[in-house]
C-alpha cells in the first residue's frame, strides 16, 4: 500500500514531465559556437529560423577547445563556429568534419576596463594600475592565446603574467570586468561591444596583434541543415559587422 | 560608429522553462533508474554477507567522494558515442552521482527492520519474496522514500558530471544548473542568471516540501 503510493507518485511525476519535454527533436540544428560568437550566433539563429519556418536552432556556446573536444567525443553538433581555424583543421584531419573550414570574419583585440575609465594612449598605459587582468585561459583558449601573443610582442607579458586571471572563455573575461572581479581584460572588440557596462581603454593596432580569424565548418553528419546554416553565416556580412567583426580575408 | 547603431546584447536562447522541464525530466528519469538497483544494494548491504562486500560498499560510495567531474569523465569514457551528449547521458550521470545517497539511506532503513519480523512472516507461511515485499519493504518505506527524495534532489542539482558527459546544449542537455552557468558566461547575463537561480530555489523548496509530505504520510 505505502510502496504503491511512492511508485504512484514517481510514475505520475515522470509521465507529467515526459509528456511536455521532447529533448531529442530531429529537426533541430545544433550549433557549437565559440563564446566570442555568442551574439552573432544568436542573430544567425534568428535569421535561420526566419528563413526556415519550423526549424529550431540550438546554440551551445563554450571555449573553442572545449567544443572541439566535445565534437571529437561524438557531440551531436551540425555546425562548429570556432575562434581559431587551427581547431577546425585538427578536427578535419581526424575525420570529424564534412568539408574544410569556411572563413567567416576577422577580429581585433581591445583592452577593456570598468565603466567611466578614460582611453589610454598606449597598451602599456591601459594595463598600468590594473591589479587583475582577465584573459581567456592563455593555455588553451584562442582569445587568451592571441592576447598573450600581443602582450609578448609588446614586451609586456613578463610584467603582466602574475596579474593574469585565466577564465574559461573570453566572455567570462568580459564578465569578470563587468562584475569588478578584474580591473582590465584583453578581449575581442566584438566582446567589448556586447556590454554597455565597461569602457574600451585601448584598441590594438593591426601590427600589435596576430591575425585573428573566425571560421566555421559542417560537422560530419551535420547534413543539409548544417550546410545551410553555415552558408547563411557566410551570406550575412552585415550581421557580423553590426556585432563588431571585420570581414573575412578575401 | 554611433551608439544608436549598436544592436542590443543578444543572448543565445537559454530557455528558462525548457531548462526547468529538462531538469525535472532528467532528475525523475535518474531517480526511477536508480531506485531498483539502489534499494536492492541497500538491502543487500544491510542484510547479506557476500563475497567482495567491502569492494561493493566502496564502489557504491565512490561517486559521493569523487569530484563529479571525474565521475563524468569516467562515464564519458564508458558510454557509447551515440549516448554521450544526449539527455540520456545526463540521466545516467545524475543517477550515478546520486546513487550513494539512496543506497546509504535505504541501507540504514533496512538495518532498522529486525530480521525476526521477516522470519515471523515466513513462519506464517510467506515465501521469501512475499515476506520482503509485504513486511520488510513497508516497514523500511519511510527511509527508502527519504533516500529516493535525496537522490532526486541531488539529481536536480547535478552539474559537474553532466557538463562533461552531456555537454551544455540548450533544449537537449541544458538543465537549470547548466543554464545558470551558461548565462553567467554571457555579458549581460546577470538578469537571466538571477531568474534561473530563483526558479532553482523555488523548485528545490517544492521538492523538499513534497518529500516531507510523502515521508510524513508513510510514517503515519
Amino acid at each position: 500500500m505505502t510502496t504503491a503510493v511512492v511508485w504512484g507518485l514517481i510514475g505520475v511525476a515522470l509521465f507529467a514531465v515526459a509528456g511536455c519535454a521532447r529533448p531529442d527533436t530531429p529537426g533541430d540544428v545544433i550549433v557549437f559556437a565559440a563564446a566570442s560568437l555568442t551574439d552573432v550566433a544568436a542573430d544567425l539563429e534568428a535569421a535561420y529560423e526566419d528563413a526556415h519556418p519550423g526549424a529550431r536552432v540550438r546554440v551551445s556556446v563554450g571555449s573553442t577547445p572545449v567544443l572541439a573536444r566535445q565534437i571529437a567525443q561524438g557531440a551531436p553538433a551540425a555546425v562548429f563556429l570556432a575562434a581559431d581555424p587551427a581547431w577546425i583543421d585538427t578536427l578535419e584531419a581526424d575525420g570529424y568534419l564534412d568539408g574544410a573550414a569556411v572563413q567567416l570574419a576577422r577580429g581585433r583585440l581591445v583592452v577593456i576596463g570598468p565603466p567611466g575609465g578614460a582611453a589610454s594612449p598606449t597598451l602599456a598605459a591601459a594595463l598600468d594600475g590594473a591589479e587583475r587582468i582577465a584573459l581567456a585561459d592563455p593555455a588553451s583558449v584562442p582569445a587568451g592565446q592571441y592576447a598573450r601573443t600581443a602582450l609578448v610582442r609588446a614586451g609586456l607579458w613578463e610584467a603582466a603574467e602574475s596579474r593574469v586571471i585565466p577564465t574559461s572563455d573570453v566572455r567570462a573575461a568580459v564578465a569578470a570586468v563587468e562584475t569588478g572581479a578584474a580591473d582590465a581584460a584583453l578581449v575581442y572588440a566584438s566582446d567589448a561591444q556586447s556590454s554597455t557596462s565597461l569602457t574600451v581603454r585601448y584598441r590594438l593596432a593591426p601590427d600589435q596583434q596576430p591575425a585573428i580569424r573566425f571560421a566555421g565548418a559542417v560537422v560530419r553528419g551535420g547534413g543539409g541543415a548544417g550546410a545551410a546554416f553555415l552558408a547563411l553565416a557566410r551570406e550575412r556580412p552585415r550581421l557580423w559587422a553590426s556585432r563588431g567583426f571585420l570581414p573575412p580575408p578575401p | 560608429m554611433g551608439l544608436a547603431r549598436i544592436p542590443p546584447a543578444a543572448t543565445v536562447t537559454v530557455g528558462l522553462w525548457e531548462a526547468a522541464q529538462l531538469s525535472l525530466l532528467v532528475a525523475s528519469g535518474a531517480t526511477v533508474l536508480a531506485l531498483g538497483p539502489g534499494v536492492a544494494l541497500g538491502f543487500a548491504l544491510a542484510r547479506r554477507r557476500f563475497p567482495l562486500q567491502g569492494l561493493v560498499e566502496q564502489a557504491v560510495l565512490l561517486p559521493l567522494v569523487l569530484p563529479p567531474v571525474v565521475t563524468g569523465y569516467v562515464l564519458l569514457l564508458a558510454l557509447p558515442r551515440t549516448v554521450a551528449f544526449t539527455w540520456v547521458a545526463a540521466v545516467l550521470a545524475s543517477a550515478v552521482v546520486g546513487l550513494p545517497l539512496l543506497v546509504q539511506t535505504a541501507r540504514v532503513a533496512f538495518e532498522a527492520v529486525g530480521p525476526e519480523l521477516e522470519d515471523a512472516a515466513r513462519v506464517d507461511g510467506a515465501g521469501r519474496w512475499a515476506a520482503w515485499w509485504r513486511v520488510t519493504l513497508p516497514v523500511a518505506a519511510p527511509g527508502v522514500a527519504a533516500g529516493t527524495a535525496l537522490h532526486f534532489a541531488r539529481a536536480l542539482g547535478e552539474f559537474g558530471a553532466t557538463i562533461i558527459v552531456a555537454g551544455n546544449i540548450p533544449g537537449r542537455t541544458q538543465t537549470l544548473p547548466l543554464a545558470l552557468y551558461a548565462s553567467l558566461q554571457q555579458a549581460g547575463g546577470t538578469r537571466q542568471a538571477v531568474e534561473i537561480a530563483l526558479v532553482s530555489v523555488g523548485l528545490a523548496v517544492a521538492c523538499l516540501g513534497a518529500a516531507g509530505a510523502l515521508t510524513r504520510r508513510l510514517r503515519a
